[in-house]
């Protein structure tokens, strides 16, 4: 059977969302290694990715726009048109803030601090939240996207902990005083990316089930 | 078919219907005329006839003619024979103009008698002339005008397309009814069985040509689809993934490997189930018309993927995906870098003390009572390089492993004799008892690596064992294999450790301690002399507790 325009369109535009978030997924997971194995290479490139997931945003962007102007969709059609121009800012600022988190690790030099926090821990699971974010939005699974925000959680206690860590660090010895507030910008560039992910899967949510739950 | 059929009937029937009443109308008129004609004759004649028995009193033809003249429908016109009109009936004879060079009259006056039929076209009418000469050399003539055709059928004109309108409907009732009628037969055609038709015998080529294809198309769906079998048979059952990509991203074709490494589905886009990067890079570098190599590491394994761009149109690239697994080949090229860095730490660490000490004696810088001390230990670190260079040696040969061609009959119970022997001395040190529980027995193997085996086991669990422990050596025979075990009651292995104490250079204790000795490769010749003996080694150990490593040979080699 023929599919019609609208359909195709609505498909081309869910798999350039699928390869925006795939970005997202490869920029902060690459920010992450570059910061714990100091790969300075690596970070560049995740600095350099951030202008890609940028324009991204705005080829996604243009796309929502010219569907919903052309094709005027309703119901479901709009609700998915509409969460995913929400996404891709959220997806946007994921990729902003993985290359933020590069950025320090360019010049920065945490070699002494990192592995006496938390940090790779907290960079762990918030990758797990981008991850299944996009899965979720993928496989249009409302449990996973709810797994997602319930494991804000534990991306908040681990930040908590880090933080924790870090006090800990600089009453022990001043001389890990500058380290410590880039650990401490970084965890809270990772806290906010972990936000970003918890908003995507309530407009997964949202898209799928049309009821969205407020930002707590 | 049908639309068309039902046109061409109703074409038809309308110009049958048409053709119909042009000539029925031609023919009824022209017969009505005719019949006027005869009457207009007659009635010229009966005149005439009168007339002539008036024999020439004007005042008698002028009153009979009056008479019939009122009466007649038709025009009764008496002409001299000089063509002035004597008498009309309907209109005065001095109105009327000289009627000499009429035909009618002419004709008359030659040959006795003419005609003419004169034709009006706006009054829609025809005027039949009759003029017959009479004895006294005057004409009569006789007129009856009648509608033309033209006329007839204006005057009955909405007659005319009422009956036209009757018979088109009429005409497109049967015309669809027809229709539906001939067309039947074609729609109930049963196109599955094309021979079994009985119907217009105009279809049967065309049904036959059916069957013929119908046939061939089975046979070559019955080829494609035992190719396409085939085909998937062997991918589904290849071990490597093999995935073809559409330009626009989406999956053509997965076999079971690739859907069980990338979790890929047909139809879904690429991203959908996998978006490691590493992925992502190698095919995004194939749709761009480039080849790509990218290592893809998932659950515990090591994979290859080679993606290659393949020309489907102008407008893209379609991919097709191979996954290799490498994991151990990775782990091999993983162990190879690793055991470098171990032989040049391993051989360097001697030799830097090596240099030391004996730059400071021939620099003369070392006091005279410490030569001998410095000798001692020169003398000790060259004894350990040469056991580490040693076990290389033997390890690399064991590599080559074409000792088999060597293989005699070995009395293990001697061997683990002799082991016993040897290190019985370094037992006392220890404080360790050996205790041999052994039978005879013999396998085919090479005797030296086999007592290097025996020898590295029992060396460790002498080693790593307390004071006042135990190392049990014993040997067992079932039908089909022998069993070499080395128990001791030493500190153990912890758990992390032991799937990894067989590698090359590899020390639980990390600091390489040199209070206990060793090169780090005993155990690692013990898992290369096993494999070549094709035995299994099963190591099972407590911390605290104590080790048993058994080496298990299987008989078969008898």
């Amino acid at each position: 059977m023929m599919r019609n325009k609208f359909d195709m369109q609505l498909e081309a535009l869910n798999n350039s969302l699928i390869s925006m978030g795939a970005m997202c997924e490869t920029a902060i997971a690459s920010a992450v290694k570059a910061l714990l194995e100091n790969d300075l290479i690596l970070a560049k490139k995740v600095m350099e990715s951030v202008r890609d997931i940028n324009q991204s945003e705005k080829d996604i962007e243009a796309m929502c726009l010219k569907l919903i102007l052309q094709q005027q969709p309703v119901a479901k059609d709009l609700r998915q048109i509409s969460s995913i121009l929400k996404m891709i800012t959220d997806m946007d600022r994921i990729g902003v803030q993985a290359g933020d988190i590069a950025e320090i690790v360019t010049f920065a030099d945490l070699s002494e601090s990192k592995d006496r926090v938390h940090i790779a821990d907290m960079a762990k699971a918030t990758i797990k939240m981008v991850s299944e974010s996009i899965d979720a939005f993928v496989k249009k699974d409302v449990e996973l996207a709810n797994q997602v925000i319930e494991y804000d959680d534990v991306v908040d206690d681990l930040f908590t902990k880090v933080k924790n860590g870090i006090v800990n660090l600089i009453s022990k010895d001043k001389k890990h005083g500058e380290q410590a507030v880039d650990i401490i910008m970084i965890a809270k560039y990772l806290e906010r990316i972990g936000d970003h992910a918890t908003n995507i899967a309530e407009w997964v949510v949202f898209s799928i089930t049309g009821i969205h739950m407020e930002v707590s | 078919m049908r639309r068309r059929i039902f046109i061409s009937i109703c074409l038809t029937s309308l110009l049958t219907l048409f053709l119909t009443f042009a000539f029925i109308t031609g023919i009824l008129y022209n017969s009505t005329f005719n019949s006027i004609k005869r009457e207009v004759r007659n009635e010229s004649l009966y005149i005439s006839e009168a007339l002539e028995s008036y024999q020439g009193h004007f005042s008698n033809i002028s009153s009979y003619l009056n008479t019939v003249g009122l009466k007649s429908l038709n025009r009764i016109t008496l002409i001299g024979n000089d063509g002035v009109v004597l008498y009309d009936n309907f209109a005065l004879p001095a109105n009327m103009d000289n009627h000499s060079y009429r035909p009618e009259f002419i004709d008359a006056m030659q040959s006795g008698f003419g005609e003419i039929t004169r034709f009006s076209d706006t009054l829609g009418e025809s005027t039949y002339y009759y003029a017959l000469k009479l004895e006294d050399n005057n004409i009569l003539r006789i007129a009856s005008t009648t509608k033309s055709v033209l006329g007839i059928i204006s005057d009955s004109i909405i007659w005319f397309i009422l009956i036209f309108i009757a018979l088109l409907t009429i005409s497109v009732i049967v015309a669809r009814f027809l229709t539906g009628s001939i067309v039947k037969p074609i729609n109930s055609l049963d196109l599955d069985n094309p021979l079994s038709n009985d119907t217009y015998e105009e279809l049967s080529p065309l049904l036959l040509r059916m069957d013929k294809q119908k046939k061939e198309i089975n046979n070559n769906i019955q080829e494609l689809t035992k190719t396409r079998d085939d085909f998937s048979f062997i991918t589904d059952n290849m071990s490597e993934g093999l995935v073809i990509f559409s330009e626009n991203g989406h999956v053509i074709a997965a076999n079971k490997s690739a859907k069980r490494i990338l979790g890929v589905e047909e139809k879904h886009y690429y991203l959908e189930n996998c978006r490691d990067s590493n992925y992502v890079k190698a095919i995004q570098s194939s749709f761009k018309g480039f080849s790509a190599n990218e290592k893809l590491y998932k659950e515990g394994h090591a994979y290859q993927l080679s993606a290659n761009p393949v020309k489907e149109n102008s407008t893209g690239y379609a991919t097709v995906l191979f996954i290799t697994d490498i994991t151990e080949k990775d782990q091999a090229e993983q162990r190879r870098k690793e055991f470098s860095a171990n032989v040049s730490h391993e051989l360097k660490t001697p030799l830097t003390s090596i240099l030391g000490y004996a730059e400071l004696i021939s620099k003369q810088i070392a006091k005279k009572e410490d030569i001998p001390r410095f000798a001692g230990l020169i003398h000790s670190e060259a004894a350990r390089l040469l056991q580490v260079i040693e076990d290389i040696i033997k390890l690399s040969r064991l590599d080559e492993s074409d000792l088999e061609k060597e293989f005699k009959d070995v009395s293990l119970d001697e061997l683990c004799l002799s082991v016993a022997k040897d290190l019985a001395t370094k037992a006392e040190k220890h404080y360790v008892k050996i205790n041999l529980n052994i039978i005879q027995v013999y396998i085919k193997g090479y005797s030296p690596v086999l007592y290097e085996m025996i020898f590295n086991l029992c060396d460790n669990a002498i080693t790593y064992n307390k004071p006042g422990g135990n190392v049990d050596i014993s040997l067992r025979k079932n039908e089909n294999t022998v069993t070499l075990s080395i128990i001791d009651t030493g500190i153990g292995i912890p758990m992390e450790h032991q799937s990894r104490v067989f590698e090359r250079f590899y020390r639980v204790d990390k600091s390489h301690s040199k209070d206990t000795g060793g090169t780090g490769l005993g155990l690692s010749i013990v898992k290369h002399a096993a494999a070549l003996h094709d035995a299994k080694i099963e190591l099972k150990s407590e911390p605290g507790k104590g080790t048993s490593v058994s080496v298990i040979f299987k008989l078969k080699h008898f």
